[in-house]
């Protein structure tokens, strides 16, 4: 409990950190809001008052090509990307932890694990959420589908380093002289000694989720219309890029505040939970 | 050390095979038959026909996985379903492009990551270090079709500074090389901050400051060199991101590199460039991997591989 | 420390400098040299062999190079000589052409009524993609070296038109033969220009040819330059790097409009936007949903937002740009937007609170774009529409298959009936019917037009199944387009056409 506190001390004297997450929460409270705080429906199309310039009576943030309410679709727009982070890195851990614990616990698993990972590494990263994707067909489940497949190697190598690094513990060692399961060791003694280095990549990985389904978004392999996706917003709005550069502008700061906001946090994180982590990522 | 080498390179081999298997399965899950792209949109199914015989694509899929290894085993790539132009050429034109953004991208990159890192980690705790890595964040943050859209309206469109659309010449490196910086920029800059720091507390480091050396000759010589190591991986790792991850910046760009030509590909169903285009990818990813490493052995003599 | 951080600092900064200067080399935005013409695609050119591409884009392009027997004129209906001198019919299946003397293929073989047959059958081969296009073809004879005769396996109506297309080029043989699979790199032709060089996905190059047969090319040298994102396209023109921006968005004839030294030119279009039911499918096998959907797209505003005001919407088969299209019968639409009258016929179709259903696009912004736009006006009358945004390869499978409900259709907008009028017919299921809408009167009248030389008969049969297909409205066209181009003002002499791009009277000015 001390030391809890004490973490939490070091983790809000952390200006960097602390400024993440107030702006996450602030997400978040929009995100959930986003109905009662929108001044339109996101869907909601006007085509004769289509781009309207910031300032627009009743459009703070101007319309879309099609006379949507810029600042309503942002607002949505907040519940999906981070939705889309959470999910990809839900994905990436469920499949990522158990193999990595796999291999650093029972060597015999460890070769065939450890290949795959190479193997999968070794595929240019987008490329293979394109190939992903148009396997399965676009749409933002397939997305975060395939976004979470490429994060997975990540979360196998850290669990597996992590677990290597206890396994000849003496503490280990004793759970298993006393004859206690191997899942119970795996579980009660060995991954939550990982738990910080996860957490910290874990954060990193939304912010680098959101930026790379916006990416998808943004060629068309994303969300699909009229889903007020950032990067799909930015697609669409990229057209009309000379004549009407707030269609473009507003989508951009979000995802950079937002993706900047996980950042600063997973750097906080790391430093507090854990200094000797500071050369990783 | 050879033979760390040799199992390495074996190592290597196996990963290549295995981007063979899974390319080629990959690719025949995609609905969309490549027939139907060549033929048009329009075609008789007798056209259809046509173009799989001539294509080969009638054949069973085992019948077809051994004649494209057969092919490879002999160096064979192909040549594009698309318009009959051999792999070779089309990989031959994109390479180069791709290589040269990720080299003057990463030049940048290292080139202002690095001072900014160092600055961070000597001033550690003060205002300059919070701002360094703050704006090292910010280049992590941003979105790059963003950036290089709002590159290309301000230096092309608003002032006229730059040129807009490729056309090979170094000046039109320009743009894509900063909007692809700024992501390996920010990696370059913590993880030399963070290296920097790790290498400052060191004893060997106090030992040579008690002993008097210049300030500046402790950072340089000793600190930096030694910080510098795992910065090497970040820029290894970054070129293989770089040569397979610039779809938008291409595609934004205009420039024909390894990125567009791929999800064109995928597109066009054009299984021969796209088969050809990945292994490349994962073996340059690789072997750049490879290098990283040794290099780290000869910087430093500390590290012997078994 | 603070000496050597500024001597770090000093580094970055110079470093910085040096790498930006070494990249910056011969000065940005070179004033092009005005002999000349640089003109931007939007999409991606690989091959140029008319054989094996399919592309309006390489067809366009070629115009320059490759020459046919006939050609339109820039109304896209009019047939004009072009290889061929002239030409009759000796039967309703058997044409003769006279072939123009003294032409010469670019590699200085000659050009003769073997280079015809050889060039012709090549693109109705097995091999060849436009098989299908030929499928009327019985053979190609040559009669002297300047005469040949066409047959074809029925009485063809449309043949001139066929003909016209920009996929039958006459190509060299020695040429083709020397190049093998490489042909469709530098194919080798009779026009005003012969390709020079050819980057696939980046440039076309090609020069002028001066021992071209008619009036010789203005500029000597044409650059075709594949810039996919647009507003690179817009800076490239504004900064002069651009002489021509082929198919432009509204956005950049907005763009322009306050810049006096660039123009818009705009020509009828061979693009379409419709949009098709698929009528093997419930609820579209039923006439009223068909209509009633119609009714509850609000056309007229799309053309005035989202398409910059360019285009007219009309009822298929007949955009007016096609030979056939009568302004008097046609001019008004059948179904204008009246979404109460969409419910209501919804209604009276058994829909009273509307129906879910989906509507197959190819994921471009342009097709989401409209995709959005419709999906917002049928929510008004309680159609949910959901999206599927797909690649070409998938929608193109799909659609031919049957398993959409509906999709969307680029072509045709100019040109012969016969070019558009399969699509209703019943052989064409699975092929080019995706609509799977069929009629046997219309296929009737379909196939007598297809076959009736006498141009009155002809048109009466066209129209005729025009009418039918007008009323059981199997699909719906939001627009025929313009072709819209930007120029810069420097640039004298281009003219558009709907299927060629020619550059032969184009200069560059001052």
């Amino acid at each position: 409990m001390n030391r809890r506190g004490g973490l939490w001390r070091r983790f809000l004297r952390h200006r960097s950190a602390a400024a993440g997450l107030v702006v996450i929460a602030a997400l978040a409270v929009v995100a959930a809001l986003a109905p009662w705080l929108a001044p339109h429906p996101p869907d909601v199309q006007n085509l004769p008052g289509r781009l309207a310039p910031p300032g627009t009576p009743g459009h703070p943030l101007g319309t879309d090509e099609l006379g949507r309410d810029i600042l309503s679709r942002l607002l949505y727009g907040a519940r999906i990307s981070l939705v889309i982070g959470i999910i990809v890195v839900a994905v990436a851990v469920g499949v990522g932890v158990p193999a990595g614990a796999l291999a650093g616990y029972n060597p015999r698993y460890d070769g065939v694990i450890m290949r795959a990972v190479d193997l999968m590494l070794s595929f240019p990263g987008i490329l293979l959420a394109l190939v992903i994707i148009a396997v399965l067909g676009p749409g933002l489940g397939n997305t975060m589908l395939a976004v979470g497949i490429f994060s997975v190697p990540v979360f196998v190598r850290i669990t597996r380093a992590s677990i290597l690094s206890v396994r000849e513990l003496e503490y280990v060692q004793a759970a298993r002289a006393a004859g206690a399961r191997d899942g119970r060791i795996l579980f009660r003694h060995m991954l939550p000694n990982c738990l910080a280095p996860l957490l910290v990549q874990a954060t990193f990985r939304v912010a680098t989720s959101i930026l790379t389904a916006a990416s998808l978004s943004f060629i068309g392999l994303g969300a699909q219309p009229p889903t007020p996706e950032w990067g799909a917003m930015l697609a669409t709005g990229r057209v009309n890029l000379y004549i009407a550069p707030h269609v473009t502008l507003y989508p951009g700061l979000a995802i950079f505040i937002t993706v900047l906001a996980f950042n600063l946090l997973g750097d906080g994180l790391r430093d507090v939970l854990d200094p000797r982590l500071r050369a990783a990522h | 050390m050879l033979q760390y080498v040799l199992r390495r390179v074996a190592h290597l081999a196996l990963v290549a095979a295995g981007v063979v298997v899974v390319t080629f399965s990959m690719l025949h899950l995609i609905p969309g038959d490549p027939a139907h792209v060549i033929a048009g949109d329009f075609a008789t199914q007798e056209s259809i026909e046509g173009v799989r015989r001539r294509l080969g694509l009638d054949q069973p899929l085992p019948v077809q996985f051994a004649r494209y290894v057969g092919r490879l085993a002999r160096g064979d790539l192909g040549a594009s379903f698309r318009s009959n132009v051999p792999v070779t050429r089309e990989l031959g034109l994109s390479y180069p492009i791709s290589a040269q953004l990720a080299v003057y991208s990463l030049a940048l990159a290292t080139a202002v990551g690095v001072p900014l890192g160092v600055v961070a980690a000597v001033r550690r705790g003060t205002f300059a270090d919070l701002a360094t890595m703050v704006v090292a964040m910010a280049g992590l943050s941003i979105p790059s079709f963003w950036l290089g859209l709002n590159l290309i309206l301000l230096f092309s469109v608003r002032l006229g500074w730059l040129r807009s659309i490729w056309g090979g010449a170094p000046a039109d490196y320009i743009l894509p090389s900063v909007t692809l910086a700024m992501f390996s920029l920010a990696l370059i800059a913590r993880q030399t901050r963070s290296s920097m720091l790790e290498v400052l507390t060191q004893d060997y480091i106090r030992t040579a400051r008690a002993k008097g050396l210049a300030v500046r000759a402790v950072y340089y010589r000793h600190a930096l060199l030694n910080a510098l190591i795992p910065v090497l991986t970040v820029i290894g790792l970054n070129f293989g991101y770089i040569l397979g991850g610039t779809v938008i910046t291409e595609s934004i760009f205009s420039m024909r590199g390894m990125g567009t030509l791929l999800v064109a590909s995928i597109l066009d169903r054009d299984y021969p460039i796209v088969q050809a285009g990945i292994l490349v990818l994962a073996l340059n990813f690789a072997v750049i991997n490879l290098l990283t490493d040794l290099l780290y052995a000869l910087i430093d003599p500390r590290i012997r591989y078994e | 420390m603070t000496q050597s951080m500024r001597w770090w600092t000093v580094v970055a900064c110079a470093v910085t400098v040096a790498v930006a200067a070494g990249a910056a080399g011969p000065p940005a935005a070179g004033a092009p040299a005005r002999d000349v013409l640089r003109l931007s695609v939007r999409t991606t050119v690989v091959g140029l062999d008319p054989k094996f591409e399919t592309a309006s884009t390489v067809g366009f392009i070629n115009s320059n190079v490759l020459e046919s027997l006939v050609t339109t004129d820039f109304d896209g209906k009019t047939i004009l000589p072009q290889l061929a001198t002239e030409w009759r019919a000796e039967t309703g299946s058997s044409w003769v052409f006279r072939l123009r003397p003294n032409v010469r293929f670019h590699d200085g073989t000659p050009f003769n009524a073997q280079a015809v047959k050889f060039s012709l059958e090549r693109m109705a081969d097995a091999e060849s993609v436009h098989r299908g296009d030929f499928a009327w073809l019985q053979s190609v004879e040559v009669v002297d070296p300047l005469t040949v005769r066409i047959r074809s396996k029925f009485p063809y109506a449309p043949m001139l038109s066929a003909l016209a297309f920009y996929q039958p080029y006459i190509v060299s043989p020695t040429a083709v033969q020397q190049m093998g699979t490489q042909f469709g790199q530098k194919p080798v032709g009779t026009g005003p220009f012969k390709y020079e060089s050819h980057v696939p996905r980046q440039r076309t190059i090609m020069v002028r040819n001066d021992d071209y047969w008619g009036p010789k090319a203005k500029v000597s040298r044409a650059e075709w330059i594949i810039v996919v994102e647009e507003n690179a396209r817009l800076a490239a023109l504004l900064s002069g790097e651009l002489d021509i921006l082929t198919i432009i968005e509204p956005s950049i004839m907005q763009a322009l409009a306050t810049r006096p030294q660039f123009a818009v030119l705009r020509g009828p279009d061979d693009l379409v936007d419709r949009v098709g039911f698929n009528a093997r499918k419930r609820p579209f096998d039923d006439v009223r949903v068909r209509r009633a959907l119609i009714h509850g797209v609000n056309r007229m505003q799309m053309i005035a937002t989202i398409f910059g005001g360019v285009g007219v919407a009309y009822d298929p088969p007949l955009a007016p740009g096609i030979w056939g299209y009568d302004p008097q019968t046609m001019g008004r639409l059948s179904y204008p937007y009246d979404p109460n009258k969409a419910r209501a016929l919804l209604a009276e179709a058994g829909f009273p609170n509307g129906f879910r259903t989906t509507f197959t696009i190819i994921n471009r912004p342009d097709h989401r774009q409209i995709g959005e736009v419709i999906q917002a006006d049928l929510k008004q009358i309680g159609v949910e529409v959901a999206l599927r945004a797909l690649d070409f390869a998938t929608v193109s499978q799909s659609t031919r298959q049957g398993e959409h409900d509906m999709y969307i259709i680029g072509t045709y907008g100019v040109g012969d009936p016969d070019r558009v009028l399969p699509e209703f017919e019943s052989a064409n299921f699975n092929v080019r019917n995706r609509n799977f809408w069929a009629d046997p009167e219309v296929d009737r009248l379909i196939l007598a037009q297809r076959q009736e030389l006498d141009t009155q008969k002809r048109l009466a049969l066209v129209r005729q199944a025009a009418a039918k297909i007008r009323e059981a409205a199997p699909e719906f066209a939001l627009r025929w387009r313009r072709a819209v181009l930007a120029i810069n003002k420097d640039v004298v002499g281009y003219r558009v056409h709907p299927q060629k791009w020619y550059v032969r009277d184009t200069s560059v000015g001052r």
